[in-house]
């Protein structure tokens, strides 16, 4: 059977400023679900409250229908990539590969360029290597659902592409929410999509609606 | 050296060693300042004012790290601790370190 990671009723409020209210999104293993929206927008505020990292006001997020109560970073169902830097620098990248329980040997043998990298700290990296780094270290993660914000940031084209093929290959064992502003890589990928515009998410269906809702000029 | 190879190896305090690093020196000192001060007084009964002042430096080292360095926690958090799980521990883990350090002089001392 396939999981399914849903959330709806996510009220989140700063100072009395309502970021999120009246969000539903869905992911099952097996799909990628992209998630766009304008600066500012609330994406990351979402991804962060459905990792369980920021408390909302309100939320409901249910995993195969069951709700997920209190605590539930510690059953690590969700692998979040934050929009910042991930491995702390005074840990080396095989130390952070060994916590995370990620199989150093299956990304070597997908990206042979790894190989020379994983015993060096992540100052000791350009930023494009790391930021490839950490979104596999979340991808090959045993969580079941991975959360990505800003995957693709400052990574070179020929990695940008590596990506897509693995997480397009990836998806067939766990559910990916992926966001970013490059947004032709997001709708590429993705088998659902939905942008966040004024605190609440639209599915998209037709790309036009995209320019409808204010998020691109033009397609 | 066995103990320290131990906790290592264990993965609950392979995560806290991982964090308690951003601390590391800033706690330490303290720990043996606390100690040189229970040695110039030349007895244990500073041991209580001690204790209070790595209680009161400890949250401000807490803060401070949880203020200019936040971006470090989503990778703790990730490994299954919430963050106030993960400064509880890593308090007491300092505070045992303290206690040892402390108990040491006190046995050297008396």
């Amino acid at each position: 059977m396939r999981s399914v990671l849903e959330f709806d009723s996510v009220d989140l409020s700063f100072s009395g400023r309502i970021i999120l209210s009246g969000i539903y999104m869905l992911c099952q293993q097996g799909e990628v679900v992209g998630l766009l929206g304008r600066n500012g927008s609330g994406k990351s505020s979402l991804m962060k409250v459905v990792f369980g990292s920021l408390k909302a006001q309100h939320k409901s997020i249910r995993v195969n229908g069951v709700s997920l109560q209190g605590d539930y970073l510690k059953k690590r169902i969700i692998a979040y990539l934050p929009q910042g830097k991930l491995i702390p620098s005074h840990i080396s990248l095989r130390t952070a590969f060994s916590l995370f329980n990620v199989d150093i040997d299956e990304i070597n043998s997908l990206i042979p360029e790894v190989k020379d990298l994983i015993s060096l700290r992540p100052s000791q990296l350009s930023g494009g290597s790391l930021r490839l780094i950490e979104t596999l270290l979340i991808l090959f993660s045993p969580s079941p659902f991975s959360i990505l914000d800003e995957p693709f940031s400052g990574l070179m084209p020929v990695h940008v592409e590596t990506l897509k093929t693995i997480i397009g290959n990836l998806k067939n064992r766990k559910g990916i929410i992926i966001s970013d502003h490059m947004h032709r890589h997001v709708t590429e990928l993705s088998d659902r999509l939905y942008l966040l515009s004024n605190g609440k998410t639209y599915e998209i269906k037709a790309h036009d609606r995209l320019v409808e809702l204010g998020y691109l000029n033009s397609l | 050296m066995t103990g320290l190879l131990f906790a290592r190896q264990h993965p609950y305090m392979r995560v806290i060693l991982i964090f308690y690093r951003n601390f590391l020196w800033p706690a330490i000192g303290i720990s043996l300042f606390a100690c040189w001060l229970i040695w110039m007084s030349g007895s244990w009964h500073f041991i209580a004012a001690s204790f209070w002042m790595k209680v009161v430096t400890n949250l401000f080292l807490g803060l401070s790290i949880h203020i200019f360095s936040p971006n470090q926690l989503p990778f703790f958090n990730n490994l299954g601790y919430n963050t106030i799980i993960l400064y509880t521990y890593t308090f007491l883990f300092d505070m045992m370190l303290w206690l040892l350090l402390s108990w040491v002089t006190i046995e050297i001392l008396l």
